[in-house]
C-alpha cells in the first residue's frame, strides 16, 4: 500500500467539508475544524490495481500566508483546492492560490476543483469555465456526489506517477 | 214606486233655518260624515303612542346592550393581555418554572407523597432494579474517569512531594540509608520515584511512528486493538503543527496531557513517537523511556526511510511491539 497526504483548501464556504464528508465516512465531528483548523482523515482506494492510501487533510478558512500554519503543507503530494462556481468571489484570486500553494508545497499535485454544479445551468457552466484564469480540472457537486468518485480517482492516478 | 211618493217630506229642510241651528245641523253632518275617520285617528295615535313606547324601550335595551359589549370588550382586552403574559412566561423558562416550582414542590410534598399509587412505586422500584446494569454502565464510566484522574493527579502531588521531602531529610540519613540512596542515584532513579514506582507505575498502552510533517503512520504498537490509528497519526501531527505555528518557535511539542492519558512526544528529525501512557510519569521515568525510543530508532529505523510501504510498517509495528510490549499480551 502506499501512502501520500493530500490537503484539500479553498475559500469559506465552497463545500470542501462537503467534499470529503462525501468521500470519506465521517468519523470524527468537525470540531477539530472549529478548534485547530483542520481535519484528518484517511481513505483507502484502488488505483491501477494498486492500493492507495489517501491521508486527507481538510483545511479549514481562506488559503492564504497569514490564515493558515505552514506546516498544515508540509509533507503533502496532493492539493485539492476547491472554489464555488456559483460564487466569483471564491475564484477570483484562483491564479494568486494556486500560485501561493505551488511556492509552499513543491511538486505537488494540484487539482482545481470547481464545486456546487447542481447550482448552475450548463450554459452557466461554460461561461465560468471560460472566466477562469487557470484550466479546471473538474467540477463536482457535494450535494449530489456528481464527481467526487471521480475526481480523487484522478488524483490517485497523478499521485501514482508523481 | 208609489210607496215612496206617498212617504211625507220633511218640510222643515224647506223652511228658512236659523243661523245657529245651521251650524248645528252642519256639525251634526260633520259628526256622521267623520266619526270613522276619527275612530282611525284615534286608533293611529294609540298605535304611535305604542310605538314611542316600545321605541323607547329598544333604545333602552340597545343602550344596555351597548354597555355590556363594551364591557365584553374589556374583559376580551384583559384576556389577550394575560394570554400574552401567559405566553411570554411559558417562552422564558426561567419564568415559568419560577411560577410553576412552587406548585410541582407543593403537589410532591403533599399529594404525590400521600397518594403515590403503590402500584407505580412497585413498577419504579422493580425498573431500577432491572435496569442496575444499565445504569452503572451509564454512571461507571465518568465515575471512574473522575477517580482515575482524582488519583494520577494525587499521586503526582504525592510524588513531588516525597521527592521534597527527601531532599530536606538528605543531611539526617542512616549509613543504610545512605549507601541505599548512592546505589539508586548511581542508577538514576530518586527516592521519590523508587517509593511511587511501587505505587503508580507508568504504563506504556500504545506507542506511533509517525512520518513528521505528513502525519502517515510509519509503524504502530499496542497492547489493544486500535482500528483509527492512521487518523490519529494525522491528528495528532495537525495538534503538534497547529501548537508549533501558534506559539512560533522552534521548540516542538513534548507532551499532551488527555484526562488520564499522557502522550510522549519524542521528535527526531524525519519522523516522532507518540507514547501514549497512564499512570503517573516522573522526569526520571520520562528520560528512560525517551533513551529506549533512541535505542529502538537506532536498532531499527533505517534512517533514509522515506517511502513508508506496507512491508516497512509492517516490520516496524512487530519490532516495537516485541521491543516495548512483548510479555504483556494484546
Amino acid at each position: 500500500m502506499i501512502n501520500k497526504k493530500v490537503i484539500i483548501t479553498g475559500s469559506f464556504g465552497v463545500g470542501k467539508t462537503s467534499l470529503f464528508n462525501q468521500f470519506i465516512y465521517k468519523r470524527f465531528s468537525d470540531k477539530y475544524l472549529t478548534t485547530i483548523g483542520v481535519k484528518v482523515n484517511k481513505k483507502v482506494i484502488e488505483v491501477e490495481g494498486k492500493e492507495l492510501s489517501i491521508l486527507l487533510w481538510d483545511i479549514a478558512g481562506e488559503v492564504s500566508q497569514d490564515k493558515v500554519p505552514n506546516t498544515y503543507f508540509l509533507g503533502a503530494k496532493g492539493i485539492i483546492y476547491v472554489f464555488d462556481l456559483s460564487r466569483p468571489t471564491t475564484y477570483q484570486n484562483l491564479k494568486e492560490n494556486i500560485e501561493y500553494l505551488q511556492k509552499m508545497v513543491k511538486n505537488a499535485v494540484i487539482k482545481i476543483v470547481g464545486n456546487k454544479k447542481d447550482k448552475l445551468s450548463t450554459e452557466e457552466l461554460v461561461e465560468v469555465n471560460a472566466q477562469l484564469p487557470l484550466p479546471l480540472s473538474i467540477m463536482t457537486s457535494a450535494k449530489t456526489g456528481e464527481n467526487v468518485e471521480e475526481l480523487f480517482k484522478e488524483l490517485g492516478k497523478d499521485l501514482l506517477k508523481a | 214606486m208609489n210607496d215612496i211618493n206617498s212617504r211625507p217630506l220633511n218640510v222643515t229642510f224647506m223652511t228658512q233655518p236659523s243661523e245657529h241651528s245651521s251650524r248645528n245641523q252642519v256639525e251634526i253632518l260633520k259628526d256622521i260624515l267623520l266619526r270613522d275617520q276619527k275612530k282611525e285617528n284615534g286608533a293611529l295615535r294609540q298605535k304611535i303612542a305604542e310605538l314611542s313606547e316600545t321605541t323607547s324601550q329598544h333604545k333602552k335595551e340597545n343602550g344596555e346592550l351597548r354597555q355590556k359589549i363594551k364591557a365584553q370588550e374589556e374583559l376580551i382586552t384583559k384576556l389577550e393581555q394575560s394570554v400574552g403574559l401567559l405566553m411570554i412566561s411559558i417562552q422564558d423558562h426561567k419564568v415559568l418554572s419560577e411560577k410553576i416550582a412552587p406548585f410541582i414542590q407543593e403537589v410532591i410534598s403533599s399529594d404525590l407523597k400521600k397518594n403515590f399509587p403503590d402500584e407505580y412505586r412497585v413498577e419504579v422500584s422493580k425498573t431500577i432494579e432491572d435496569s442496575q446494569e444499565e445504569i452503572v454502565n451509564v454512571i461507571y464510566p465518568k465515575l471512574d474517569l473522575m477517580i482515575k484522574k482524582f488519583v494520577t493527579q494525587q499521586f503526582q502531588k504525592l510524588k513531588e512531594s516525597v521527592d521534597e521531602r527527601v531532599t530536606e531529610v538528605k543531611t539526617n540519613m542512616s549509613f543504610k540509608s545512605i549507601v541505599k540512596r548512592i546505589k539508586h542515584s548511581m542508577m538514576g532513579v530518586s527516592r521519590g520515584d523508587e517509593i511511587m514506582s511501587q505505587i503508580d507505575k507508568p504504563m506504556l498502552e500504545e506507542l506511533f511512528i509517525i512520518q513528521k510533517h505528513s502525519g502517515i503512520l510509519m509503524g504502530h504498537a499496542s497492547i489493544k486493538e486500535n482500528i483509527d490509528q492512521d487518523v490519529i497519526a494525522g491528528m495528532f501531527t495537525a495538534i503538534r503543527s497547529f501548537m508549533e505555528d501558534a506559539i512560533s518557535s522552534k521548540q516542538e511539542l513534548e507532551m499532551i496531557f488527555y484526562e488520564n492519558n499522557y502522550i510522549l512526544l519524542h521528535n527526531l528529525p524525519s519522523y516522532y513517537f507518540a507514547a501514549i501512557l497512564t499512570g503517573s510519569i516522573s522526569a526520571t521515568e520520562k528520560e528512560i523511556l525517551i533513551e529506549e525510543l533512541n535505542t529502538f530508532a537506532e536498532k531499527h529505523i533505517p534512517f533514509h526511510l522515506n517511502d513508508i510501504t506496507e512491508d516497512s510498517f509492517k516490520y516496524l509495528s512487530e519490532k516495537a511491539y516485541t521491543h516495548f510490549f512483548a510479555g504483556i499480551g494484546k
